[in-house]
């Protein structure tokens, strides 16, 4: 067995030593890392007239924020809030930020402003100011608007009843927590994500084929560990460096966001990042989740590239296959009418990157349990990756040289 | 130890490679000889388990081609084959030692040794995509050695080698015949002329020749030629 960690090692030193590896590596990071702190960069303006540098702007809503830090969104904060918001002048000439009176009383209350207009689906200001601050009408107009999200996603009974009891485990009523590091991290996944998977595909995908082209094949074929333990080993290399690649990747953005943005908000509810989701879990899970389920997209998209280059003997074509793969589910949706077909679709592992996927509320029931889709899809892709690897093995196994 | 080839044959669409090839080798150096597309190339790759014959076996002390323990009385050195450019030649042989079952201290015992039969000792940790023709050539040779294969196939092992690493080659070659079973194709008639105990010839996937070879014979090459029908050239 000695023999295998060597193997596996010349392995990884095959896939890292290449150039390309290194240059699109840390074009990636760079790339994902400015991402991050964009935002922060630059000033606002409204019509034309310069209001503030972007970073000053985010430094004067998170000294805000944390003041609010610990507070319950209760009758208490509602009616505070909604009397700061009151007195700004009902005009719609000026932008309602530029007026003094938001400056000097909403602004302190605009994290959780934000957020009752999102639970409560007050996307007007006309409805702003006609609704009566009230704890329990706050809560009850968001579950209202989730059941009629549900059935717009034609959830099934039994799902339906599956989420009603999820979202009466989310704590309410909710208590502010600034989350902007959290919210960032949460707002990056895809880009990330999609980083990711094009780096496992531009590293990986000659990862066979190199073998074919460069005549090597015929040298470690004809060796005793040559045909299936090298098959197997090699698979472990590519899922090592896929794995590897989104781990280093997430920790940069993750620690780039948490410094520039504050490390707070790792038990603020999940809802104030992500609305829609009944998941009773705060954002810090929530971004522990959604990192495990982007690692096994990489994992199982690693092991569908690497079977691939073998399959095709080309480096090019699988790059192609993957390119295709990451935008078609860009472009297109399926509609919610097609239940299944959208599931199946927001299931994929390219199209699991987006978090609205992996905090989806199609389910897949299993013994009368039903699996949310971050606790399916990790089980499904460890299944397909099983499977892919196998359909790989004979076809390496098998192969013949010949005709050079 | 013995490789028996029995009734071999491979063929790609309508043309035949290799037609009903029958041998039986022991220990010693056994010489092919054919022009380019006679065949020679087609039947090691199928000694060598990388490419699977129509009809017919092989097999080396009881053990068919398709098994590992098989392999690992194989070295094998192809005719035209490629490197890890980012790998130094040591780097090279301590991966191929892994792959052919070697622990690490056997590796690093047997890459050194066989670094030195083909000089390369003072080059070994640099990288292999520095290396010359001659120099990538004498490393494919060593990892050949690797694991003191007991059959040794080398498919114009020469090429690229300037003449005093030939004959440092052929005197490498005939020790190693002393102990194993040696199958050295090549179409330069001289590589095998003084080491060969026996010539094979192939001409149009068929064996044509095969019988042992002293220098009371003649001139290998006129009769080489004579064989494959150009003597009157």
């Amino acid at each position: 067995m000695n023999n295998y960690g060597t193997i596996y090692r010349y392995e990884l030193k095959k896939i890292v030593s290449k150039k390309i590896v290194w240059i699109s590596f840390s074009l990636g990071i760079l790339v994902s890392i400015i991402s991050v702190f964009a935002p922060l960069l630059g000033n606002y303006y409204i019509d034309g007239k310069f209001i503030d540098t972007n970073y000053n702007i985010y430094q004067t809503g998170k000294k805000y924020a944390l003041e609010l830090n610990g507070r319950k969104i209760d009758q208490a904060l509602l009616e505070e809030t909604i009397a700061a918001y009151g007195k700004i002048p009902q005009t719609t000439e000026n932008h309602y930020t530029t007026t003094e009176e938001y400056q000097k009383f909403a602004r302190p209350y605009n994290e959780v402003f934000q957020i009752i207009r999102k639970t409560a689906g007050l996307q007007t200001f006309e409805a702003m100011y006609s609704w009566q601050p009230d704890e329990a009408d706050l809560y009850a107009k968001r579950q209202a608007w989730l059941t009629s999200r549900w059935e717009d996603l034609k959830l099934s009974k039994g799902e339906t009843e599956f989420w009603s009891r999820r979202e009466e485990q989310v704590k309410k009523p909710y208590i502010f927590e600034e989350h902007g590091g959290y919210r960032t991290v949460f707002s990056s996944f895809q880009t990330v994500g999609l980083f990711v998977l094009m780096l496992t595909g531009i590293c990986l995908s000659g990862i066979f084929s190199d073998e074919h082209l460069r005549k090597t094949d015929q040298l470690v074929l004809a060796c005793p560990l040559g045909k299936a333990k090298l098959y197997w080993v090699k698979t472990a290399a590519g899922i090592t460096f896929a794995a590897g690649s989104s781990l280093l990747f997430f920790a940069a953005v993750f620690v780039t966001a948490l410094c520039l943005y504050g490390p707070g908000g790792f038990q603020a509810a999940f809802q104030f990042i992500y609305n829609p989701s009944s998941d009773p879990i705060t954002c810090g899970q929530a971004i522990l989740i959604a990192y495990g389920n982007m690692l096994i997209a990489t994992v199982i998209t690693s092991v569908l590239m690497m079977v691939l280059s073998e399959l095709l003997k080309s480096n090019i074509a699988t790059l192609a296959i993957l390119v295709g793969l990451l935008i078609v589910p860009l472009i297109y949706s399926v509609p919610a009418q097609y239940r299944v077909l959208t599931q199946i679709w927001n299931w994929l592992p390219w199209a699991f990157l987006a978090p609205w996927n992996v905090f989806g509320q199609y389910t897949l029931p299993l013994f009368g349990f039903y699996l949310t889709p971050w606790q399916a899809a990790p089980l499904i892709y460890a299944a397909a990756g099983a499977v892919i690897a196998a359909i790989g093995r004979p076809i390496y196994q098998r192969f013949q040289v010949s005709g050079r | 130890m013995e490789l028996i080839i029995d009734r071999v044959s491979k063929q790609y669409k309508n043309h035949i490679a290799v037609d009903r090839i029958s041998l039986k080798l022991r220990k010693g150096i056994y010489g092919l000889l054919g022009e380019n597309g006679a065949g020679k190339t087609t039947l090691m790759r199928m000694i060598c388990g990388i490419l699977k014959p129509d009809s017919g076996s092989i097999s080396f002390d009881g053990m068919d081609v398709s098994e590992e323990n098989y392999r690992s009385a194989l070295g094998y050195l192809p005719q035209d084959f490629g490197y890890y450019p980012e790998f130094t030649g040591l780097d090279f042989l301590l991966y191929m030692a892994s792959l052919k079952g070697l622990t690490k201290p056997q590796a690093s015992i047997k890459a050194a040794e066989v670094l030195q039969l083909v000089s390369l000792q003072d080059t070994a940790k640099k990288k292999i995509k520095t290396y010359s023709g001659g120099m990538k050539q004498r490393l494919g040779i060593a990892q050949a050695l690797l694991g003191s294969p007991k059959l040794l196939v080398v498919d114009e092992p020469t090429a690229g080698l300037d003449p005093k690493e030939r004959v440092r080659f052929r005197s490498l070659i005939a020790d190693l015949g002393k102990k194993s079973i040696v199958l050295l194709s090549t179409h330069i008639v001289s590589d095998i002329e003084h080491i060969a105990d026996t010539v094979l010839i192939m001409k149009a996937g068929k064996l044509i020749y095969q019988d042992q070879w002293t220098e009371s014979n003649g001139s290998l090459e006129n009769f080489y030629l004579r064989h494959i029908g150009e003597a009157d050239l």
